[in-house]
């Protein structure tokens, strides 16, 4: 049984660690509002004093369906930030099988930076019975890392929840990955995704079929855009980084656009 | 304190490819009920300490077939205390021989699960060994 | 509880009869009959007097510690009666990595012997005259620097190209599916091994460039059926890019050499190499065209399983072996690694290393195996084990060509996923008992230590710092050409054997070239089928 003092006391504790910069307190925190709700408030509240004039990071997500190359996606962007100088955090959430609660978490295999690197953060989170593919108190993470100062948080999830618009509360920008294959983009459609991306990347356009892909879904968001107009459609190869540098300059006008239209 | 389910890295340190135990070992450990985070192949001791520190890890399991544990062991060890980790259990799978069991042990490994070891005692050992983890964390 | 389906998951009929038979139509012969050994499509062997006419090879793969240790042990084997040698690489070495590298800490001769340079491997063949003996080496991702390694170390002994006899496993698809030592893309790497097609056709004809290999794909947890089939589709890769070369498939699919496991499921084995002869025989002849007759038949080495070995009571893996032996010469094998018994626990010592090689020569001369070619010919049930595999084959050639080819099937981790859930299936299967392994699940007694190989510390440091000093005696600017000339290639489509023979003579190290390689190349980092 936990004693509600020493909770209190770890959680102060780990706090002071937190704002002197100590990379494993925001590691267990990370672990402590993962946890679950018995302690939520605590760190809620915790979270309100540690963001306190914290300036607010760029928070981009990443979602598609298994296989899209969505963490290789992010291991590219990764690159890319720390090439620009910015500093990047990577939330990858993969679910847990419902029956035992394990899980299988393998984005790290994908992802490569030194381990020296302070302005790199990777952290794998197991997702139990969640709507959307994101663990219940997502935001609350995200803004941990936010308030240690990462200036950019990706936060990468699989596309095929019931609700996606987990993902759009806490994302600024969302972008969809889809691998070019005739015939899906109805389905796409049809599952909400193209709803909810700001930003379409057609991944391994390398591979027959990228330009048809891309064509169709730029005729199907002519068709539903509305007055936003249609949300751009990018050809990329994680793997090697090719129009990584294109689709991040779309991220960054979409999240002017987006910051534009919501209060 | 919740019952979260034990978070696990396990990762191949050195040149090495040979993955057939390890990711026998990342399904049976998932079916257990933990989060078990794979870091892949031709892992240095950094990359790994790295990962156990920001992945907030109960327990962290190496394998290595390379018959190069005497040296990257050590190194591993060190790493993971530069990373504030260094109470983390350590245990370590592959191609060990009897008589560098006890050298390892000394260095500070948890445990060592040589070939022949059971599945059953491979999850009862990265349990165990998880559970006192914790205890030791909350003192 | 008994099992009566093989380890690969097939199901056993209680007996087998002549209704069982292939060929009912009489293809290859009369009804049900397979032919003759010696004989198109060469199911019962690739000789008509196999083991008569000469004895597989026995050929023990070695190799620990620096050049001079290495070469020790194979003098010591060639005294014991070997007759082939095959060497053993260091992990960095496999991995493209010199020495000094740190990322080869703590590796360096420790699972193989150290080569960094051609000066090393002249050292390893010291005294051993490289035109009597035939070489394996296993090597894959850095395959064609270690052969230009070899060109210079037998030019350096004055011996022509055309004088050596040899194979280099020169395999890159299989590290891919299973035993992941690549460092290139797979396009680029399978380009590299067919450089050493190329090459070798031209310039050193007796030698097999390539050692197309299932053995890995099994040790990773494969069926027999997938072992077959994933081997020769990609052989079969290799022989298409080949051609797409300009090559005459007469030209150097007779070098081409192919390398399987024998494993424990005795009569499912035998099947498995018969049925690799067939198709191949019938690939090259009826889809390549092929007219010499060496282009049709499937030469191959087996080596006995090594993840059938247990640490448990070691001895039995003696019998396990001995039992793998003989599965591959009733198969027909060309040559042969017997695995020692401490395999599990470290590398083998002399004494263990002796024995098994006294496993395959007990094969050879007391059990009268050898007196006459496929004496399993005929027989209902490995004649129908044949067919059964040759059909898994073929239907697994069709899912791959119609998922786009090997590559793309690489690309998406079809391979993986495939041997992935055999292995589990397998795992599975000695975890509840429903397979009995001897001293593992059943059987079980109290561990009794027994003696290992010990590893010399004292390698790694020595080998640093002769490497340091060789570095430092070479002139930079040549080193600098050779590496510009190696990059300038690579960017380009010729054939970089010349420039890596040419980098090997001027003491260019193995790490040098694989980065000058990697800089146009890329580095591949593998991410799809991992569970």
């Amino acid at each position: 049984m936990k004693d509600p003092a020493s909770q209190a006391d770890r959680l102060r504790a780990l706090a002071e660690r937190f704002r002197a910069g100590d990379r494993r307190a925001l590691a267990q925190l990370i672990s402590l509002t993962d946890d679950g709700a018995d302690h939520s408030a605590e760190i809620r509240s915790l979270l309100d004093t540690l963001a306190a004039g914290k300036r607010s990071a760029l928070k981009v997500g990443i979602t598609g369906s298994a296989g899209a190359g969505k963490s290789t996606l992010a291991a590219a962007l990764i690159r890319h930030r720390r090439a620009a100088g910015r500093s990047v955090a990577l939330l990858a959430c993969d679910p847990a099988s419902p029956i035992t609660g394990g899980a299988l978490l393998g984005d790290r295999i994908r992802i490569e930076y030194d381990p020296a690197d302070q302005g790199v953060f990777v952290r794998s989170i197991a997702t139990r019975g969640a709507a959307g593919g994101l663990p219940p108190n997502a935001d609350a993470i995200v803004r941990l890392l936010e308030a240690f100062g990462y200036d950019e948080v990706l936060i990468e999830t699989v596309g095929a929840g019931q609700d996606q618009l987990a993902i759009r509360g806490v994302a600024d920008v969302v972008v969809l990955v889809v691998t070019p294959s005739a015939g899906d983009e109805v389905q796409w459609q049809k599952a909400g995704l193209l709803e909810i991306a700001d930003v379409i990347a057609v991944n391994k356009s390398d591979l027959p079929g990228a330009d048809a892909t891309a064509a169709s879904l730029r005729e199907m968001l002519d068709i539903s855009g509305g007055d936003a107009g249609r949300q751009p459609v990018v050809k990329i190869t994680a793997a090697t980084g090719q129009g990584v540098d294109e689709l991040w300059g779309m991220v960054e006008i979409a999240r002017r656009t987006r910051s534009r239209n919501t209060p | 304190m919740t019952d979260r389910p034990i978070r696990v890295v396990l990762a191949k340190l050195g040149l090495d490819g040979h993955d057939r135990g390890i990711r026998v070992v990342a399904r049976v450990l998932r079916d257990a009920g933990m989060e078990v985070i794979y870091t892949g192949l031709w892992q240095t001791a950094r990359h790994v300490a790295r990962a156990v520190a920001d992945e907030d890890a109960d327990t962290v399991g190496i394998s290595l077939l390379s018959g190069a544990h005497l040296t990257l062991v050590p190194d591993l060890i060190d790493a993971l205390r530069a990373e504030g980790v260094g109470h983390v259990p350590v245990v370590i799978g592959g191609i060990v021989p009897d008589g560098d069991v006890p050298v390892l042990e000394k260095m500070g490994v948890a445990r060592v699960l040589g070939p022949g070891t059971t599945l059953e005692r491979i999850v009862g050992s990265f349990r165990e060994l998880a559970a006192a983890s914790r205890a030791g964390q909350r003192r | 509880m008994a099992t009566f389906d093989t380890i690969s998951g097939r199901e056993i009929k209680p007996f087998y009869t002549a209704g069982d038979l292939p060929n009912p139509n009489g293809s290859d012969g009369a009804p049900g009959v397979p032919g003759v050994p010696g004989a198109f499509p060469f199911t019962r062997g690739i000789h008509a007097d196999m083991y008569r006419g000469r004895l597989w090879t026995m050929r023990q793969f070695a190799g620990f510690g620096s050049a001079e240790d290495t070469n020790q042990r194979f003098r010591f084997l060639l005294d014991k009666g070997q007759t082939g040698l095959s060497v053993a690489f260091d992990m960095p070495t496999l991995m493209g990595l010199d020495s000094d590298d740190p990322r080869a800490r703590g590796e360096v001769g420790r699972l193989g012997v150290a080569i960094d340079c051609a000066a090393d491997m002249q050292r390893l063949f010291d005294s051993i005259d490289l035109a009597r003996v035939s070489t394996s080496m296993t090597i894959n991702a850095p395959a064609p620097i270690l052969m230009a390694f070899y060109l210079v170390a037998a030019e350096r002994q004055g011996i022509a190209w055309d004088k050596l006899g040899g194979t280099l496993q020169n395999d890159t698809l299989k590290e891919f599916h299973a035993q992941n030592e690549f460092v290139f893309p797979p396009e680029p790497s399978v380009r590299l091994a067919v450089d050493v097609i190329e090459f070798c056709a031209r310039h050193a004809p007796r030698w097999h460039p390539v050692s197309i290999s299932g053995y890995h794909i099994r040790e990773a947890g494969s069926t027999a059926g997938q072992e077959l089939a994933f081997t020769l589709i990609d052989g079969i890769e290799y022989v298409e890019r080949a051609l797409q070369r300009g090559l005459k498939i007469d030209d150097f699919a007779p070098r081409l050499s192919f390398f399987f496991n024998a494993h424990n499921e005795f009569f499912e084995e035998i099947a498995k190499f018969r049925a690799a002869r067939r198709i191949w025989a019938r690939r090259m002849r009826d889809h390549y065209g092929a007219k010499n007759e060496a282009s049709w038949r499937l030469r191959f080495h087996a080596q006995t399983a090594g993840c059938s070995l247990q640490a448990q009571q070691p001895g039995v893996n003696l019998i396990r072996v001995a039992y793998q032996a003989m599965a591959a010469v009733l198969g027909g094998c060309q040559s042969l690694h017997t695995n020692s018994m401490d395999e599990t626990l470290s590398l083998p010592t002399e004494e263990s290393v002796t024995l098994a090689l006294r496993t395959q020569q007990v094969l050879a001369h007391e059990t009268g195996v050898t007196s006459t070619a496929d004496p399993l010919g005929g027989s209902y049930y490995v004649e129908a084990l044949t067919d059964e595999l040759e059909k898994e084959a073929e239907t697994y050639f069709a899912r791959i060509a119609e998922m786009g080819g090997v590559v793309r099937c690489v690309e998406s981790g079809y391979f993986r996923r495939e041997i992935a859930s055999a292995a589990a299936r397998y795992q599975r299967e000695v975890e509840s008992r429903k397979r009995v392994i001897v001293g593992v699940n059943d059987f079980i007694e109290p561990p009794q230590p027994i003696p290992t190989h010990k590893a010399d510390p004292s390698v790694e440091p020595g080998q640093i710092e002769r490497l340091r000093t060789l570095k430092a005696q070479r002139d930079p600017a040549k080193v600098a050409a050779a590496l510009d000339r190696i990059r300038a290639s690579a960017a380009g489509s010729q054939n970089l054997m010349p420039a890596f023979i040419d980098a090997a003579r001027l003491e260019v190290t193995v790490g040098e070239m694989m980065s000058a390689l990697a800089d146009v190349l890329g580095r591949y980092k593998q991410t799809a089928g991992w569970w």
